[in-house]
């Protein structure tokens, strides 16, 4: 890789200048604004910073001594029009925050909207954020978006049916793509395929599920609280599974299915032993390692128990292991671990406000589960949130139908 | 020993079963001044002080030399980080290139092009025309820059 740019760089090789090596160093710990701008500097420094490899070799140093977190709002119908944001996407910003504080560095507005209004966040992955809006005709439309170097790109439309989809990167090809297993299926219906969308090659197509299921399975439904986890080069989902066990007796169980981004191979992993089929479950990244939580609504009256489990080793059968059980009152949804390892939830209950009208609050916190200390964030929305991982990086740069801004 | 090349010299002198006293032995370095070489001993002994200071706690170790580093860089105009950089590389002292190449990153990140090419003696070498283009393309990565 590096011997393609050798001598590229500078073009007086004389006892006094930087060697190559040195330079793409220095050039590899630059924020993306300075290396947009310093494309102008000569042609080997616009073609090595276009090189997909120098891409991956990517790691601005960070000024700051948080990590980021960008917030998104996920738009939920209000019966009264006035709240902001309800309805317009063309109003419709990401919130970048400081990780640690949460504090609000400034917004990203969408650049793109679709006429059904709500963008649905299917997951983030090295700098690209991924976006779905329903359409009418019961497809999805997909965006591409990187707002650190303020360009994004809308997917060739796709004929595939409903389903649940993540986002993931190749990382030995340098390429993004989005994948999608059907949200429901039953028997009597065709095999289920993946949908599978790469981003070098900017088209989709089908893959078969090439898992296994007994014949006395009847259907299957995916349900997943947060975006799909990519980890260890693979997206996961977990199915709920109905089978038939006789006479009018069925069973449901789960199937944690992982899907390797850079094979297309699906294969199934093992969960732990959980407590019953009648908890909830959903996997999602806890400081990089696959993570389960399982919770049971209703149990108490607003009071969720919970239990949190981490696969050590990713793979291997015996690694899953309990980390926390705890109940969590008035939670309403999960959002997702921060990269330190908190808890961010959605809790919900009614206050009485100024004017003496009892009002439903939607409330944010971050719960440290090793103390079970909850700490409310300031955020002043009513409406739910997405949390995912905020970083810098020159994905997208070129690319087919891709729109700078 | 920090310093790659000079070990190497030291185990290449073993080899040939010369015998020197380590204190005695001059090695010849033509390719690094003396004014950076100066600079590059005093930070790989502070280095070691530090970390001989903080043996068990590795955080410890990375703030205070967090520390001494941005004491350092007032005193280094960024024209001499060049120079030290290809002593530190010459002499194969991999923490000093590291640090040094981040101090020149952050010294460059917010200036103009034109500061960039006189600092890496490089020259534009676009079709005219093609430069315009490219700065329109990306226009808002231009504003906030520090003046010449």
């Amino acid at each position: 890789m590096m011997s393609q740019e050798r001598g590229a760089i500078l073009r007086r090789r004389t006892k006094d200048d930087l060697p190559d090596e040195t330079v793409l160093d220095i050039l590899a710990r630059l924020p993306v604004k300075s290396l947009l701008r310093f494309r102008c500097v000569c042609k080997p420094w616009y073609s090595s910073i276009a090189n997909p490899n120098f891409l991956s070799t990517h790691v601005p140093n960070h000024n700051h001594q948080c990590g980021y977190v960008i917030h998104i709002p996920r738009n939920i119908p209000q019966p009264s029009s006035s709240i902001p944001g309800s309805s317009r996407s063309s109003g419709q910003v990401c919130t970048l925050a400081c990780d640690r504080t949460y504090e609000t560095i400034f917004d990203f507005r969408f650049p793109f909207t679709h006429q059904s209004g709500f963008p649905h966040f299917v997951g983030s992955c090295n700098g690209i954020l991924c976006f779905s809006y329903n359409t009418a005709a019961w497809s999805n439309v997909f965006y591409l978006w990187n707002p650190s170097i303020r360009k994004f790109k809308r997917l060739p439309d796709n004929q595939l049916p409903i389903m649940t989809f993540g986002i993931g990167c190749d990382s030995q090809n340098n390429d993004f793509k989005v994948v999608g297993i059907p949200q429901a299926f039953a028997k009597t219906k065709p095999p289920p395929e993946v949908g599978v969308y790469s981003l070098s090659s900017d088209s989709w197509k089908r893959v078969e599920l090439g898992i296994e299921l007994r014949p006395t399975v009847c259907y299957y439904t995916v349900n997943n609280s947060t975006a799909l986890p990519f980890v260890c080069g693979h997206l996961h989902w977990i199915l709920k599974i109905v089978e038939d066990v006789g006479g009018h007796a069925r069973l449901s169980a789960d199937m944690l299915l992982s899907f390797d981004v850079n094979s297309e191979k699906l294969k199934q992993l093992p969960l732990p032993d959980v407590e019953g089929s009648c908890f909830m479950k959903f996997v999602t990244s806890l400081k990089g390692k696959l993570a389960l939580i399982e919770y049971k609504s209703d149990a108490q009256p607003y009071s969720t128990p919970c239990s949190i489990w981490e696969m050590r080793e990713y793979g291997v059968i015996d690694s899953w292991n309990k980390l926390y059980v705890l109940s969590i009152e008035n939670l309403l949804d999960f959002i997702g671990f921060t990269n330190y390892g908190l808890l961010l939830v959605q809790k919900g209950s009614w206050l009485v406000s100024t004017n003496s009208k009892l009002e439903w609050k939607y409330k944010y916190l971050l719960i440290d589960l090793e103390t079970l200390h909850e700490k409310e964030l300031s955020t002043q929305v009513n409406y739910h949130l997405e949390v995912a991982t905020y970083m810098e990086s020159l994905a997208l740069l070129d690319g087919r139908n891709v729109v700078s801004y | 020993m920090k310093f790659c090349a000079v070990k190497q010299y030291f185990d290449d002198e073993n080899n040939n079963n010369i015998t020197s006293g380590a204190s005695t032995t001059m090695i010849p370095l033509p390719n690094v001044e003396s004014h950076p070489l100066a600079i590059l001993i005093t930070y790989c002994k502070k280095h070691l002080k530090i970390k001989a200071n903080n043996a068990d706690n590795k955080k410890e170790t990375e703030k205070e030399m967090e520390q001494y580093e941005q004491e350092l860089l007032k005193k280094v105009m960024p024209q001499e980080l060049t120079e030290l950089i290809l002593a530190a590389n010459y002499l194969n002292f991999k923490e000093a290139l590291d640090f040094f190449c981040r101090a020149v990153a952050s010294a460059i990140q917010n200036k103009s092009i034109e500061f960039v090419r006189k600092f890496f003696g490089l020259e534009s070498d676009f079709e005219l025309g093609e430069e315009e283009k490219l700065r329109e393309e990306f226009a808002w990565s231009f504003e906030g820059v520090d003046e010449d």
